[in-house]
């Protein structure tokens, strides 16, 4: 089993928080009309992230990942910190940056790996940004599978 | 050459089996040892031709609305808020759900015909968008058959293991009636859809004993077995098969047995199978 997720959500009036990820072709907003601030992977499930898409203002994203939904401190920073720096060519860490995107892509071997265990592993993407009236937007390529 | 074509369905000409796992008693063939042993039956139907062969896809959204039982995997009573959803954290009622379609037999499921579709067979690989939702099968509607250490515990979509993610192959006997069960244990509403590869089988049951053995035995390259999706047999499903075919299975002999087998097999085709579905 293999499916392919495009997560994307937007940030906008803050510099400090998580994004709200969601597919429109699979997933419907809850009943306040927002996405989840995380994904929990299936049981006995892999999320392999294979690319990641920064877009606006600058910021900071991070992804992190817990394996205990009980506690929201329990999220740990995991993999690398992506960089959206704009009106630069310079690039980070592997980083394009294109027309306002950053793209980070992983070739073939995913760059974050988490595995649900127990059902109740989780990951999400924490937001940074120095300047709080601005939009900033992300997209990440995540492949759900239960193989190896 | 496969059993299979790229689609997962019997080619034309060829053999399925569907084996019972339930196992029986009756009296030991060999008669030495013991009066009484355990054994099981197969189904051995000949594929003589499929019916739409080229284009036998079918994909729709799920059949829930606002109005879906589902149960929870944590608490409560969650509610789809659109039709096609289900919910987060949730898998279907102890009913599960059925594919209605109109102009068919069975306005509210498409795969259910009753005993006069006797030389018609489906075989069915369902696939789920995302792939991630769990799938089972209920057989009969609304009778869970998956268990743990015979009884002890229950399992299915809802329960912590015995599902599998994205796809399900089951036949769909003629007067035997099955639901789906679906589950979805990401924190997520999911607009779920199945995507179904279908053979729409003319069949008969081999008129051959050998050919039965053959097939039952593993024997036959052009056979391929599939196993209900069952722990106890339902008289449903014995009464289905029974009057349309009029039989319920052959007796699943071991190698050595072959000659009682074939005498077995023999009477059971002259006594017991209706003549219509011979060929």
């Amino acid at each position: 089993m293999k499916q392919l997720l495009w997560l994307s959500g937007s940030a906008t009036g803050v510099t400090d928080t998580v994004f709200t990820l969601g597919d429109p072709s699979y997933f419907a907003p809850g009943d306040a009309g927002a996405y989840p601030e995380y994904f929990r992977v299936p049981r006995g499930c892999k999320a392999k992230l294979w690319a990641v898409q920064l877009g606006g203002h600058p910021f900071s994203a991070q992804i992190e990942v817990s394996d205990d939904l009980s506690d929201v401190e329990s999220y740990l920073p995991s993999g690398p910190e992506f960089v959206h720096v704009t009106g630069t060519t310079e690039g980070t860490d592997g980083a394009v940056t294109l027309a306002g995107f950053s793209n980070y892509r992983f070739g073939t071997r995913p760059l974050v790996i988490v595995e649900s265990r127990n059902g109740t592993e989780a990951f999400r993407v924490g937001f940074t940004s120095t300047e709080q009236d601005a939009v900033s937007s992300i997209g990440l390529l995540v492949e759900i599978t239960d193989e190896d | 050459m496969s059993a299979l074509d790229k689609n997962g369905l019997v080619r034309d000409g060829g053999y399925l089996v569907v084996f019972n796992p339930v196992t029986f008693l009756g009296p030991d063939p060999a008669g030495k040892n013991r009066e009484q042993v355990r054994y099981n039956k197969a189904i051995v139907l000949r594929v003589l031709s499929r019916w739409n062969s080229t284009h036998e896809k079918y994909v729709t959204r799920l059949p829930t609305d606002e109005d879906t039982v589902f149960r929870s995997m944590d608490s409560g009573t969650p509610v789809a808020s659109e039709a096609g959803i289900i919910p987060a954290r949730s898998y279907t009622g102890a009913n599960g759900i059925s594919f209605g379609m109109t102009g068919v037999e069975n306005t509210s499921d498409m795969w259910d015909i009753d005993y006069t579709y006797y030389e018609r067979l489906f075989h069915v690989r369902a696939k789920t968008i995302p792939e991630f939702l769990r799938i089972g099968v209920d057989l009969p509607t609304g009778t869970n058959q998956a268990r743990f250490q015979r009884n002890k515990k229950i399992l299915g979509v809802g329960q912590t293991f015995g599902w599998r993610y994205g796809n399900i192959e089951l036949v769909a006997f003629p007067e035997i009636n099955f639901s789906f069960q679906i589950g979805n244990d990401t924190n997520y509403n999911v607009r779920g859809a199945v995507e179904f590869t279908y053979g729409e089988y003319i069949v008969g049951v081999p008129n051959d004993p050998d050919v039965i053995f053959r097939c039952i035995a593993g024997r036959e390259p052009s056979a391929h077995k599939v196993t209900l999706p069952v722990t106890v047999y339902d008289g449903e499903i014995e009464s289905g098969l029974v009057r349309t075919y009029g039989f319920d299975g052959f007796r699943v002999y071991s190698q050595r047995d072959y000659d009682y087998a074939i005498q077995d097999y023999r009477n059971v085709l002259e006594t017991q199978v209706h003549s219509k579905v011979r060929v």
